[in-house]
């Protein structure tokens, strides 16, 4: 047999068996994918926002779609940080993935109070601190958008919880850079981005907003120009891991963000249509680096920028 | 045997027998027939997807694009019209509103269709013997077809009311009869059967038939005429709801169905995994978006 090159990435300290995620929202609890047998591929997958009481979410339409694009909103609807401990961590199928669970919510002291329940939680091997969500006022956005908040926000959880603490970008902000930076500094072990772009969609017959919140996040094909732009961006000014998202379909847009400097990248939009997705990138990563005759993953991140003239 | 349980069906108000996974398959079409100008029948190939396609459930279809038009960035959803679990076809029945519909009308014997499903919980059979109505709008009369025909096997007897815009959009009257469906048929031009809509004809049906089960699918009008009746006369009801869908499993929740006694921190069904058919009692039915009938 030929040998497989390895595709193993760290993030922070979490070791991922390979560098492709399923993206936060779009798989819900992993349970419902895990009975199509499609969850078995990735290296890690992140949860469902989760905040610290129930939430109801947005009232339909929640979806839109666009052209190469998907507006949600959503709105975090979520059973609470309890009822996600108690009922469905148990429930998330072990495939070797890591568990990653994105944390919501709408005041410092929020974050950290489902930030410390979860820190006692064995099952999950990581919290993406999500200061991005758009389809809700409260949703974290106002810490994302602006570096000294958001350093404030990661600076408090780091201290409630001892787990690798990913801290996910908004792009809906002039100074992603900034706020990335501040949160390096804060103690965050990486970052993630780009979480959905601020966008709508009107419906001419009856002259009113598709959504019912009117603004909703952009995510799919559409998005990932921005992404990787942003993705190489960020990649220049923090020495962490930078998890790269946003419109990736296939293994050549996985390639993209990872030579744009990301150390992983994550699948949300495109496994709606095709639930398979994951499992063709991870080949194809594969497939690709044997082609190339590389025998590791990691020598891919970032390599756009060394040939540079 | 023991049950499977699955929390995304506990809330369920309908159809709350365990299910099995659903297939993802890429599956041989049969035949894609045309029953009226601008609405098909899709009859494909799938021993697993036609042993659980209980009508009402749904087939989440990945729809290409004809040359010039936009592929979907989602599945579309149907509704199972009927299905044979012994001979392992399963139908839908379509009609064309778009770029996902448009491409699915090309497709023919020899080609294929990515199917993900059976979706959703599907109609249930009534607890007792009697009549049954079954109340269509437009192209909901697609998942009615398959049910109508296991009602009547079941030994129930089916009264259809079936309205749609004009005859050109009235399918499934030969259906419903070889069924052995009694059906009344409507149409708001009066080209065939009654001038007039499903809605005014509802409580002179209901009052003749004195159904001990009602079964509606079709626009929000439809439906929320059917179900204020249905409450009204405390006849047990199922609807079949439409919203946009995701990605069909109940993993996204972007399909959400506002619950009629909503609680705290849970207000909303998803359509997806908590229907598509639900308890009229249960769901309160949102919106004017007209479906085109
Ligand atoms: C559970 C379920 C079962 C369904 N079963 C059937 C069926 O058996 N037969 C059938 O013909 N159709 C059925 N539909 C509707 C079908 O999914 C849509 O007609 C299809 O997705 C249209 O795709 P398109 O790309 O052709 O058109 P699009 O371009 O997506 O839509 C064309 C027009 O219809 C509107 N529209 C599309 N989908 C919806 C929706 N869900 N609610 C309100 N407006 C919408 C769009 O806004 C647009 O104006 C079902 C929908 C659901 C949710
Ligand atoms: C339906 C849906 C729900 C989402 N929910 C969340 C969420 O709860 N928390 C979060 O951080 N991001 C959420 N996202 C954003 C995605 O995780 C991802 O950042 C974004 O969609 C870009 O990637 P994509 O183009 O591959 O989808 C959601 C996206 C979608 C489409």
């Amino acid at each position: 047999m030929t040998e497989r090159p390895d595709m193993s990435v760290a993030i922070g300290g979490l070791k991922l068996r390979n560098p492709v995620i399923a993206a936060s929202g779009v798989v819900g609890y992993g349970v419902e994918y895990a009975d199509l047998g499609v969850l078995d591929c990735f290296g890690a997958i992140v949860v469902k926002g989760t905040t610290l009481a129930p939430r109801a979410g947005n009232p339909p339409p929640r979806l839109a779609e666009t052209p190469s694009g998907l507006l949600n909103s959503v709105g975090l609807e979520n059973p609470g940080v309890d009822a996600v401990i108690r009922e469905v961590i148990p429930r998330i199928p072990r495939t070797g993935a890591r568990i990653i669970v994105n944390v919501a919510g709408a005041t410092v002291d929020e974050y950290c109070r489902v930030a410390e329940k979860l820190d006692r939680v064995d099952d999950v091997d990581a919290l993406e601190i999500n200061i991005s969500c758009p389809n809700v006022r409260t949703g974290g956005i106002q810490f994302g958008t602006v570096p000294e908040t958001s350093a404030a926000l990661v600076e408090a959880v780091r201290k409630c919880t001892g787990k690798v603490l990913i801290v996910k970008l908004t792009p809906n902000t002039g100074s992603i850079c900034e706020v990335a930076k501040a949160v390096e500094q804060a103690g965050a072990d990486a970052v993630s981005l780009i979480n959905t772009i601020l966008g709508m969609a009107i419906d001419v017959q009856s002259r009113r907003p598709v959504l019912s919140t009117v603004f909703g996040g952009l995510s799919g094909p559409a998005v990932k120009p921005i992404a990787l732009r942003m993705v190489w961006q960020v990649s220049n000014e923090v020495t962490i891991p930078v998890v790269g998202m946003g419109g990736i379909s296939e293994a050549n847009d996985a390639l993209e963000f990872l030579m744009a400097g990301a150390s992983a990248v994550a699948v949300g939009t495109a496994l709606l249509r095709n639930p398979r997705a994951g499992l063709e990138i991870v080949r194809g990563l594969e497939d690709w680096l044997v082609s190339e005759g590389m025998d590791d993953i990691r020598a891919v991140c970032g390599s756009a920028k060394a040939v540079r003239p | 045997m023991s049950t499977v349980v699955r929390a995304a069906a506990g809330e369920g108000p309908c159809g709350s027998r365990a299910r099995p996974s659903p297939a993802l398959e890429v599956c041989p079409v049969v035949s894609n027939t045309r029953l009226a100008p601008a609405t098909y029948r899709l009859r494909f190939f799938s021993p697993s997807i036609s042993r659980s396609a209980i009508p009402g459930r749904f087939l989440h279809i990945d729809c290409r694009a004809l040359p010039g038009a936009r592929r979907p960035i989602l599945r579309r959803p149907f509704s199972v019209s009927d299905a044979d679990a012994g001979l392992g076809w399963a139908d839908v029945v379509y009609r064309v509103v778009g770029p996902g519909t448009e491409w699915l009308s090309s497709v023919g014997p020899g080609e294929s269709v990515d199917v993900l499903g059976p979706l959703g919980n599907g109609f249930s059979l009534p607890r007792r013997r009697g009549a049954v109505l079954i109340v269509s709008g437009g192209i909901g009369i697609a998942p009615l077809l398959g049910w109508a025909r296991r009602l009547t096997g079941a030994g129930h007897r089916v009264h259809a009311l079936v309205g749609a815009r004009t005859r050109d959009s009235l399918v499934g009257l030969d259906y419903l009869s070889s069924a052995g469906a009694a059906t009344t048929a409507c149409t708001d031009d009066g080209s065939v059967g009654f001038k007039g809509t499903v809605c005014e004809l509802l409580h002179p049906v209901l009052r003749r038939v004195a159904p001990i089960q009602v079964y509606a699918c079709g626009p929000s009008p439809v439906l929320r005429a059917v179900q204020s009746a249905a409450l009204a006369l405390d006849i047990p009801c199922e609807i079949s709801v439409e919203d946009r869908i995701a990605c069909g499993i109940g993993a996204c929740v972007g399909c959400a169905v506002p619950k009629r006694h909503p609680s705290a921190g849970s207000a909303y069904f998803r359509a997806c995994a908590d229907g598509p058919v639900f308890n009229a009692a249960d769901v309160a039915i949102q919106g004017d978006e007209v479906t085109p009938s």
